[in-house]
């Protein structure tokens, strides 16, 4: 939503010469928005050991190779926690039921990715509260920081602000492994924070409003 | 079903007309540009030009999937409608183009421009282009219907503010206008775009195509190879997209003198015939691998079939159903392009009178 500016800045250069002082009405050209229903997030068990990870990819832009780097540092870093790369059903316009279904039997947690579009992004952090919200597993979505305000303003309106989330930098497409690598390894440049240490965090640490 | 927070005031808090236009702009209400401010007195005007009720809903906008659509109204519309400039009796038309609920504001990282194609006697009635310079800044309908689209686009579904809920990473000079015009009805060869979409001669509609980037370009049709520098231009569009042809009266009098296409469904046949890839070329496309193999892989036909041909097996990658032709140009010469952009829907505007 715009933030509504209310007292014009002193610098603006729109001038109209003649206009009148006279104060006049008009109307607001603004829609209506959806109301807002609060969600819950559901709850984190206190370790993934020997537990079954979900990595979900997207399917835009080499999402899974970034998904491969993250499943690579399981393995060398948490190797008793399981994984399991699967690709959405069709695109991430979608939602997949079966996908969901699948993950809620199986697995103990997810991590869905790469929200790096101006609609994956919305895409990636939508299925994550569904799968939170509709299916109770603990999910963090990845998305490259471009997206950040975008991702902010689509979980407000999803009704769970406080979504877990892990950005790296963009772009995630055409690059190496070892530089895809590099992001999962590295540090979430809006936060400063190590990528993998805010997923782990985001898996099993309550989340509060 | 989706419920709509209508507690934001009707009215904005009194100010000077200097200071109103400020506030505009820094909330990102307009394209940049100065509006004509929405008094009451001129959206009562705009609204006395349709049989609708102020609060009737007119559709659902969003600028992407998943964000969430915002609901609107005939008046908000109206308000839209004064913002851009545009005479009462252009209203139905705009309130056509508002009810499609496709946003000339999409986020898109792409940067797509919406393209509306009016055809019917609506063209006549408020004096729109179709021929000199229909595509341009030359016609007081053309010009302010498409800004409406644009401004009604971005205030009706929540904003389209950069980083937040646009996207589009070059952005696209399209969008000022939403390339708005009339089809060349009568100087055209063949049945109108609205006829083709099962609407009579004397229905009066807009046709909303959206996905606006790639434009191949060329002057009439050579005797020799005018096959192959077609075949070239179909290659150019972007191979995710669909073309259609913009085409002068000329060359599209031509079409019929060089290929007998003498109704328009020949034509869309022939193109897609003509408009050959190679499989591998084809599938290693970025948005074909992000948007189109998806589906292939679950069986959508024809992508499905495409998927099984060999690496240098051609493939006619734009299904004949997705090409579409219009007619437009003053026939000062035979300049033609072919636009990437995918028919989206018609809608009435006679049903918004």
């Amino acid at each position: 939503m715009n933030k509504i500016v209310n007292t014009p800045s002193p610098d603006s250069t729109v001038s109209i010469a003649d206009a009148t002082e006279d104060k006049i009405t008009v109307l607001s050209p603004l829609g209506f928005p959806p109301k807002v229903s609060k969600k819950t997030a559901a709850p984190r068990p206190e370790s993934l050991d020997g537990k079954m990870v979900y990595l979900v990819d997207c399917r835009f832009d080499d999402s899974i190779e970034l998904l491969k780097q993250v499943q690579g540092w399981f393995a060398e870093h948490m190797p008793t926690v399981k994984t399991k790369i699967v690709s959405l059903s069709t695109t991430y316009q979608h939602d997949d039921p079966k996908t969901w279904d699948e993950i809620k039997a199986n697995g103990a947690a997810a991590i869905v990715g790469v929200g790096h579009c101006s609609t994956c992004a919305p895409g990636v952090a939508t299925h994550a509260i569904t799968l939170e919200t509709r299916y109770g597993v603990p999910t963090v979505a990845i998305h490259t920081d471009k997206f950040d305000r975008v991702v902010a303003s689509v979980t407000k309106m999803a009704g769970l602000p406080e979504a877990r989330r892990a950005f790296v930098p963009q772009p995630v497409m055409g690059k190496s492994a070892d530089e895809l690598k590099a992001y999962v390894y590295g540090k979430d440049p809006l936060t400063g924070i190590p990528v993998m240490q805010e997923v782990i965090a985001g898996l099993t640490t309550a989340l509060s409003a | 079903m989706a419920e709509f927070d209508r507690s934001s005031p009707r009215l904005l808090e009194p100010d000077t007309e200097d200071n109103l236009q400020r506030q505009f702009i820094e909330n990102n209400w307009t394209d940049g540009l100065p509006i004509v401010l929405p008094t009451e007195k001129r959206v009562a005007a705009m609204l006395a030009a349709t049989s609708r009720k102020p609060d009737d809903v007119v559709g659902h906008m969003q600028a992407t999937e998943f964000r969430g659509a915002w609901e609107y109204t005939v008046e908000k519309v109206a308000v839209n409608a004064v913002m851009a400039g545009a005479r009462p009796e252009y209203f139905p038309v705009i309130l056509a183009v508002a009810a499609s609920e496709v946003s000339a504001r999409g986020s898109t990282s792409s940067s797509s421009s919406a393209m509306v194609v009016v055809n019917g006697p609506i063209r006549r009635e408020i004096k729109m282009n179709s021929g000199t310079g229909a595509m341009g800044p030359y016609n007081h309908a053309n010009a302010t219907i498409g800004r409406a689209y644009g401004l009604l686009s971005q205030n009706l579904q929540g904003g389209s503010e950069p980083g937040v809920t646009f996207m589009g990473s070059q952005g696209n000079n399209y969008t000022y206008n939403n390339l708005t015009f009339a089809e060349n009805e009568e100087r055209s060869p063949w049945e109108p775009l609205h006829v083709q979409k099962g609407c009579k001669p004397t229905d009066s509609t807009v046709s909303i195509f959206y996905g606006c980037r790639s434009t191949t370009f060329c002057l009439g049709l050579r005797e020799k190879h005018w096959r192959e520098h077609v075949r070239d231009m179909l290659i150019g569009i972007d191979g995710h997209s669909a073309p259609c042809l913009l085409l002068d009266p000329i060359t599209a009098q031509q079409f019929i003198d060089r290929g007998a296409f003498d109704t328009k469904a020949k034509l869309t046949r022939w193109l897609h015939e003509t408009a050959q890839m190679p499989a591998a070329r084809y599938w290693d496309l970025q948005l074909v691998q992000n948007y189109v193999y998806p589906w292939a892989t679950f069986g959508k036909e024809p992508m499905a079939t495409w998927l099984k041909a060999k690496d240098d097996e051609l493939i006619n990658h734009f299904p004949e159903s997705e090409i579409n032709v219009v007619v437009v140009g003053g026939e000062t010469n035979g300049y033609w392009r072919i636009m990437g952009t995918r028919y989206r829907k018609t809608v009435s505007i006679d049903a918004w009178r």
